[in-house]
């Protein structure tokens, strides 16, 4: 299974690693270690909006 | 009654000559005096310390719960998300407040989160989480977090030379011993990278500090 990450990308394939950097991104992501997966913990960018969990299904990844 | 205990109102008996110690006050947290004293102190049978009334809280004097946990199960770090470490192995938690399972668990009432620590005793604690990344990231931070987002402290770290970058955090934070709870995790900017396996990679908290 890809990661919540690559299927962000590819819906907005303008981010970059940058967007999602501790400290100086606008993009949390987190995993809980307890087997649920990645999930989006906080989404502050100021221009796109945080994707469905419809969109990142239709990325197909 | 021996002539040297102390009443349950936490005054001395003048009387008294101690022959083996005096013994003193004791209450659950729930059965705390009601109108306590400034300078009032007994001993709490609920965490098992001593504390003393501060004219607005109980300050914890003895017995604060301290912890500390290993990995023995590898951590597999999410690309570019904070992943939380698995810290599945005690070497001691006086007073149960740590779950080391991956699911989430009340301890001592509190609601407490795989992998974290829900102290039952409020006041201010220092916290020290350490471990090696297996991979080749090159943004690594580890994170001691407070709650889901409360508050955290970020921690760097430093190459052996073979892309495993050892790292470490320290600081301390304020828990108010009702549902507070802390937890380790690791942020890394690249595919394929786990955390290393080793009792030499801890995480670990103690009280130092009553409220």
């Amino acid at each position: 299974m890809m990661a919540l990450y690559d299927q962000i990308i590819a819906i907005y394939p303008t981010l970059t690693s940058a967007d999602f950097s501790p400290i100086t991104g606008t993009i949390r992501l987190q995993n809980d270690s307890d087997g649920k997966g990645d999930y989006i913990k906080s989404w502050n960018h100021p221009t796109l909006a945080q994707p469905t969990e419809a969109q990142l299904q239709a990325t197909g990844i | 009654m021996p002539l040297s205990t102390i009443d349950s109102t936490g005054l001395s008996n003048p009387f008294g000559a101690p022959t083996g110690g005096n013994v003193m006050a004791t209450w659950t947290t729930a059965g705390r005096p009601a109108t306590p004293s400034t300078g009032q102190y007994g001993y709490n049978t609920t965490y098992g310390g001593v504390e003393v009334y501060n004219g607005s809280a109980w300050d914890t004097i003895t017995g604060g719960p301290a912890f500390s946990a290993y990995c023995v199960t590898g951590t597999t770090l999410s690309s570019n998300a904070f992943t939380k470490l698995i810290y599945d192995t005690k070497y001691y938690d006086t007073n149960g407040c740590y779950n080391n399972t991956g699911s989430t668990v009340t301890l001592n009432g509190i609601s407490t989160p795989s992998y974290s620590f829900a102290p039952n005793v409020p006041g201010y604690y220092l916290f020290t989480a350490t471990n090696n990344v297996v991979g080749s990231p090159t943004n690594t931070v580890v994170e001691i977090l407070k709650n889901s987002n409360t508050q955290s402290i970020y921690g760097s770290g430093v190459s052996n030379g073979s892309n495993t970058p050892y790292f470490q955090t320290a600081g301390t934070l304020y828990l108010n011993g009702t549902s507070d709870y802390v937890s380790a995790n690791m942020y890394v900017n690249a595919s394929g990278c786990s955390s290393n396996t080793s009792t030499v990679f801890v995480f670990q908290g103690s009280l130092i500090r009553g409220v």
